[in-house]
């Protein structure tokens, strides 16, 4: 098993959100002091950059237009984490390629950052939440289909190396595609897909990716992992290893079960500071036509705020979305939910978030790197793939 | 609700492969209203007025309420180009052409493109040409009910119109709606930069006709109209909004009937 510690950078020095409608896409940037964020940003790095020291994997992301993550643009941060690390693998969850306008230069991104940390990249793609349309002013409609034709642009732009291609798409129009450098790992960094949705694991099960999965729960998480091998066995192909399947969660280990909740509280933020309201949530044509209905009518006269809202660290620690406690705690609510999924070999872990400072983050991966991760190393190789 | 017959009739009919929902009722020569991009409402009393000078043809839009959904659509102009073709499914000949709203877009593009079957066109609130001062309002940013509400000139108009509580199917309706008009107006919204070109050799006389109080489009888009179309005249409606049609039905369907029985056309200053 391989933990990745990630965090979404934020910037939770906000106003009181009774007085504003959404943290995302329209919150005026006169909230953003740039000499605190200037601070936060090298803070974040510091923490990646002790992750590598402590012998975690690091993970980044990025979202647009938002405070509850100051990283626009992945390949910026992993440009410099690549730089300032040795050893850790790098994974970029992910690019969203469905708003991205030119996946040639995803691709050109993805392979400078491998070549400068030669070849610790593992580059993942997203479509991308509902919000982060608005952000990007992406059409929602067809974003699955632009998904996949960025995608295969990309793979195709990374594995040509004779010289220009060109690419008349539906969705993406590109002459001559000839990219420099070509990744540094041959043939090409391993892929990493997000997923929500159960329906969407076959398709990445069929091309062998990374299926992650984000706060999908008990239920969720297995039911992704579950279509995912169904759809490889009826197709004839080899059973996924366990490192094909990650499970995302926020994590804080502490010397005592109450430090490690105290901890958790604070990360807790990521969710309980998410308010939207539905036009952002639920653009047209993101969601199914039945699905969308079903959300306008839940929402009803009142728009989709907070989507999470106030929660506690038991709820979520109830639904495998939080694992927080002491670190044999910590082992325990980790290995409940590995064993109901099925296993799976990465760990995505959300060690910081909101106002958890500096010195409670270090502490809490330090804990965590010493005194859980042996054991979850010990866990998926001892352990063999589901039947 | 009364117990008589109703004075419409629906039935469907087939274009470029699409079945195409039409609600008709009146008598006369041949008028052709398309509707906003919120949905048809049915029929409105707007309609029942027009339908006592004229033959009434409702479709609903390709991809709105009963007409088949052009998955593969990507500009107004494909739903225009269909919507030419169903005028010449139904043969009608000296049609009055009525577009409100982005129904006028799609209208004004059929006009650019073949306006031989049409005798008057009339452009209500219309989109379509991009304002000069102000913007068109983007229903992609709001909830759905506040974008409708922004369309009456107050909220008591909003509330006599649709009640204290909005009923579920009308949600339904402009969400459903709303993808459609996603698909084909995204980007750019709600205009084409082309359009005003194409209309200084529209010859039908037209008659735009907005609201005094249109949030939602601004009055200088009409102003605008004026200017490209050779054979136009702008009638602004006092204390209505961009909904002027739905607001003041009379009205509007007696400024259409003095327009086609004596066309006044004149540019605006």
């Amino acid at each position: 098993m391989r933990a990745w510690h990630f965090s979404e950078n934020a910037y939770p020095y906000l106003p009181d959100p009774e007085t504003y409608d959404s943290i995302r896409v329209t919150l005026p940037n006169r909230y953003y002091d740039p000499k605190i964020g200037a601070e936060l940003y090298n803070r974040y790095l510091d923490e990646w950059v002790i992750a590598d020291d402590l012998g975690l994997e690091i993970m980044a992301n990025e979202h647009h237009q938002t405070a509850t993550c100051i990283d626009p643009a992945v390949p910026i941060i992993m440009g410099i984490v690549a730089r300032e690390t040795k050893r850790a693998r790098l994974l970029v969850l992910g690019n969203p390629i469905a708003n991205r306008r030119q996946p040639v230069r995803v691709a050109e991104e993805m392979a400078v950052v491998d070549n400068i940390s030669r070849g610790r990249l593992e580059v993942g793609f997203v479509r991308g939440v509902p919000y982060e349309i608005s952000a990007a002013n992406s059409h929602p409609v067809r974003m699955q289909e632009r998904f996949w034709e960025a995608h295969d642009l990309i793979l195709k732009a990374w594995t040509s190396h004779d010289g220009p291609f060109n690419w008349e798409g539906r969705y993406f129009h590109h002459r001559q595609v000839n990219i420099w450098p070509r990744p540094y790992q041959q043939p090409h960094p391993p892929v990493w897909i997000t997923t929500l949705n159960p329906k969407s694991a076959p398709k990445i099960g069929e091309k062998g990716y990374v299926a992650a999965c984000f706060l999908t729960g008990f239920e969720g998480t297995k039911q992704i992992i579950a279509n995912y091998r169904a759809r490889r066995a009826e197709l004839g192909l080899s059973a996924p290893a366990l490192d094909r399947f990650a499970y995302a969660a926020l994590i804080y280990t502490g010397e005592t079960d109450e430090l490690g909740y105290e901890g958790a509280r604070k990360i807790l933020w990521y969710l309980e500071a998410n308010k939207v309201p539905l036009h952002f949530v639920n653009p047209p044509g993101y969601l199914s036509l039945e699905a969308n209905i079903q959300a306008v009518r839940a929402a009803g006269q009142r728009m989709g705020y907070q989507a999470f809202g106030k929660t506690s660290v038991e709820e979520q620690i109830q639904k495998g979305i939080v694992f927080a406690g002491n670190p044999d705690t910590v082992y325990q609510q980790i290995k409940r939910l590995y064993d109901h999924v099925g296993g799976f070999g990465h760990l995505l872990m959300m060690g910081q978030a909101g106002f958890l400072e500096h010195q409670e983050t270090v502490r809490g991966l330090e804990l965590f790197a010493r005194e859980v991760y042996p054991r979850l190393k010990e866990l998926s190789n001892g352990g063999s793939p589901a039947p | 609700m009364t117990t008589t017959t109703p004075n419409w009739t629906e039935r469907t009919t087939l274009v470029a492969g699409l079945s195409i929902h039409l609600t008709e009722g009146g008598q006369g020569d041949p008028a052709v209203v398309l509707h906003h991009s919120t949905g048809s409402l049915g029929w409105i009393p707007f309609y029942e007025a027009l339908a006592r000078r004229f033959s009434v043809t409702a479709p609903d839009l390709p991809g709105y309420n009963q007409s088949e959904r052009p998955v593969w659509a990507r500009e107004p102009r494909d739903l225009a180009i269909l919507m030419n073709r169903l005028l010449d499914r139904l043969d009608l000949r000296r049609v009055t052409l009525i577009g409100p709203g982005f129904g006028g877009f799609i209208a004004a593009e059929m006009a650019a493109m073949n306006s031989s079957r049409l005798q008057a066109l009339v452009l209500i609130g219309a989109a379509g040409i991009r304002p000069e001062r102000g913007e068109i309002m983007d229903q992609m940013l709001f909830k759905d009910e506040h974008y409708v509400k922004s369309g009456f000139r107050d909220e008591a108009a909003f509330r006599e119109m649709f009640g204290e509580e909005v009923p579920l199917e009308l949600y339904d309706l402009w969400d459903f709606s709303r993808e459609m008009t996603a698909r084909v107006a995204w980007r750019p919204y709600m205009y084409n930069r082309r359009l005003p070109h194409l209309l200084r050799e529209v010859e039908i006389p037209t008659l735009l006709i907005w609201g005094e109080q249109d949030r939602i489009v601004p009055l200088n888009c009409g102003e605008l109209y004026a200017q490209a179309l050779p054979h136009a005249r702008l009638e602004i409606v006092k204390n209505a909004g961009h909904l002027v049609e739905l607001e003041e039905p009379e009205q509007v369907a007696r400024l259409i009937e003095t327009q086609v029985a004596t066309p006044v056309t004149r540019r605006a200053e």
